[in-house]
């Protein structure tokens, strides 16, 4: 894959991850109005879809995917992909649990503990959701994805 | 080579044996024409002397119309002949012998005109040869001889119709035959090798001649520019030694991988930055609070509520950033056991970071918010001594430039098992 190609999709990639973590740290503070409250939350799921998206259209440009290799593909980032839809379930969870408890007052402190589990959960995954999907990110930069070579040989002869 | 002679379109043959059909048919209906031709031929030379049969040199034309040299020679014998006044009975004997002598007033008419087989099967086509073959009598020039009365065009047509009933002519008629007939023209050729005469409308129009102009293809179409300068600005360049700008090949490529690493470079640098900020504020944090505490809780509260969100937002910000340099510090989606506990010191912070809000409302759980804050802290500045332990630790980025060096050992044939282990 040329670089001009994958110079603006790595660019994207970092300005949607960078915009989430921003919106994971401060959205706690935002909380002016629920309206407000309810925008940030959806645009937080929002970038979290596109970056899935993102990597899955990133996953298809392979040479690996494109020759019909699908589950190797998917065995290798079988931890982006989990990782990608757990953290989206669990901030979307998170988001209409909050929303629907904070709405009449978005300045309340929420007392259930089992939100503020669910809270701890979110944090953790995100993390973990950074941290792999930055890894993949700069994997799929490698230019053995992209081309045919003696090891997709090996396995395609494999899987005959 | 065949399909192009005259007014009478050959079709290509489709294959010898058809080829030798057609010649069997021409050959029964040359019989039978020989005596109409003497009538046709009286007819003729009555109209006009400068004529010739058209039935005669119709039939006869399809059979030598694959030898184009004979059909040049006997262009050059028509125009030899039209300019003397011919009786019949010589011209009859030049005929036998050029039996496609008409080719060649056909030949030299328009093309619309001249070469659409079909004209003389469809009667409108045949009214059109006739006009044309009247404005080429009309014209008088050496070359043309023939115009045929109607009625002979139209037996003619009666005789060709009977002689092409074997064969299969699908197609358009008239200016639409002329056009699709080009490109047959182009692509045939004679046997030996030389280009059929009359092949191509535009071949004389679009001569392809060297020049001295070299034609780049750039985004915004074609630019030109002279051999001469291309050659003296190269020995120029390389006298000088710079990179050729106007060589887009020359240039070195950045390759995917190369790039990655490079931002994870930058990555990497302003997180060891982030590292440090994210201790000092941990260090700040822990001598706040436990001088807070040791005065009273009420004061630790009033005072430290003001600072609590924005604190809590930074910190975790810090935190994941920090967090996600360790993993990839240590590349804890390969664990080597080796140094985990940087990822875990961090990881326990975590925890809580989110225990924070729920310490925050209740009296009795400050304790246990201010010991969590306490190990928070500590954690954070253990994690950012392990980094400065050995800051030029980056498994991540060896695992990258492992894909660029795995890539050289493939062409070596080695295996490459950093890229096919399951992470």
């Amino acid at each position: 894959m040329l670089v001009n190609r994958y110079r603006p999709i790595l660019y994207l990639q970092y300005l949607l991850l960078f915009a989430d973590l921003m919106l994971n740290s401060f959205t706690g503070m935002l909380r002016f109005k629920n309206v407000i409250l309810l925008l940030l939350h959806i645009l937080q799921d929002v970038c979290i879809l596109f970056s899935a998206i993102i990597v899955f259209l990133l996953f298809f440009n392979t040479y690996i995917f494109q020759a019909g290799l699908v589950m190797i593909l998917i065995n290798k980032f079988k931890m982006t992909i989990f990782f990608t839809f757990t953290y989206f379930a669990l901030c979307v969870t998170l988001h209409v649990w909050g929303m629907t408890m904070r709405w009449p007052d978005p300045n309340i402190h929420i007392t259930v503990s089992g939100y503020w589990v669910l809270f701890v959960c979110q944090r953790t995954a995100s993390i973990i959701y950074y941290y792999v999907y930055k890894r993949t990110a700069l994997r799929l930069g490698d230019s053995r994805f992209y081309q045919d070579s003696e090891w997709i040989r090996r396995e395609f002869e494999k899987r005959r | 080579m065949n399909g192009t002679s005259g007014s009478l379109r050959k079709l290509p043959p489709m294959s010898p044996r058809r080829e030798n059909e057609e010649e069997d048919v021409y050959a029964t209906v040359r019989k039978s024409r020989k005596k109409k031709r003497t009538v046709s031929d009286e007819r003729a030379s009555e109209t006009n002397p400068g004529m010739s049969s058209p039935a005669l040199t119709d039939t006869d034309r399809s059979m030598r119309s694959r030898r184009s040299d004979r059909r040049a020679s006997r262009s050059m014998e028509d125009i030899s002949e039209s300019q003397q006044p011919d009786s019949t009975p010589q011209r009859k004997k030049r005929k036998k012998k050029n039996p496609g002598s008409d080719l060649s007033p056909r030949r030299s008419l328009p093309r619309q005109a001249s070469d659409s087989g079909q004209t003389e099967l469809d009667g409108s086509a045949l009214s059109l040869q006739n006009k044309s073959e009247s404005e080429v009598t009309q014209n008088g020039t050496g070359k043309l001889k023939t115009t045929t009365s109607k009625k002979k065009k139209g037996k003619k047509a009666q005789d060709q119709i009977f002689c092409y009933s074997n064969q299969v002519y699908e197609g358009p008629v008239g200016l639409a035959a002329e056009l699709t007939g080009l490109q047959d023209d182009v692509v045939l050729t004679s046997s030996n090798g030389e280009p059929v005469e009359g092949i191509s409308i535009s071949a004389p129009y679009m001569k392809s001649t060297p020049s001295d102009k070299l034609f780049m293809e750039q985004p915004g179409g074609f630019t030109s520019s002279k051999k001469i300068n291309i050659h003296k600005r190269r020995m120029q360049l390389a006298t000088v030694g710079s990179e050729p700008t106007d060589h887009p090949a020359d240039q070195p490529t950045q390759t995917t991988i190369s790039f990655a690493l490079g931002s994870h470079h930058i990555f990497m640098t302003l997180t060891l930055f982030c590292q440090g900020l994210f201790a000092g504020i941990a260090l700040w944090h822990i001598i706040t609070i436990q001088l807070m505490v040791n005065i009273s809780y009420d004061n630790l509260l009033s005072q430290y509520t003001q600072l609590a969100k924005p604190l809590e937002s930074f910190y975790y910000l810090l935190f994941a950033l920090c967090t996600v340099a360790a993993f990839d510090r240590y590349d804890v989606h390969r664990p080597n056991r080796e140094c985990v506990f940087q990822g875990l010191t961090m990881q326990s912070g975590s925890l809580s970071t989110a225990c924070y809000l729920i310490g925050l409302a209740r009296d009795n759980m400050l304790k246990i918010w201010t010991v969590l804050s306490m190990v928070r802290g500590i954690a954070a500045i253990l994690g950012w001594a392990f980094a400065t332990i050995s800051p030029q630790v980056d498994r991540l980025r060896a695992t990258l430039e492992n894909c660029k060096e795995n890539e050289m050992d493939e062409e070596r044939g080695y295996s490459n098992m950093a890229f096919t282990d399951g992470v």
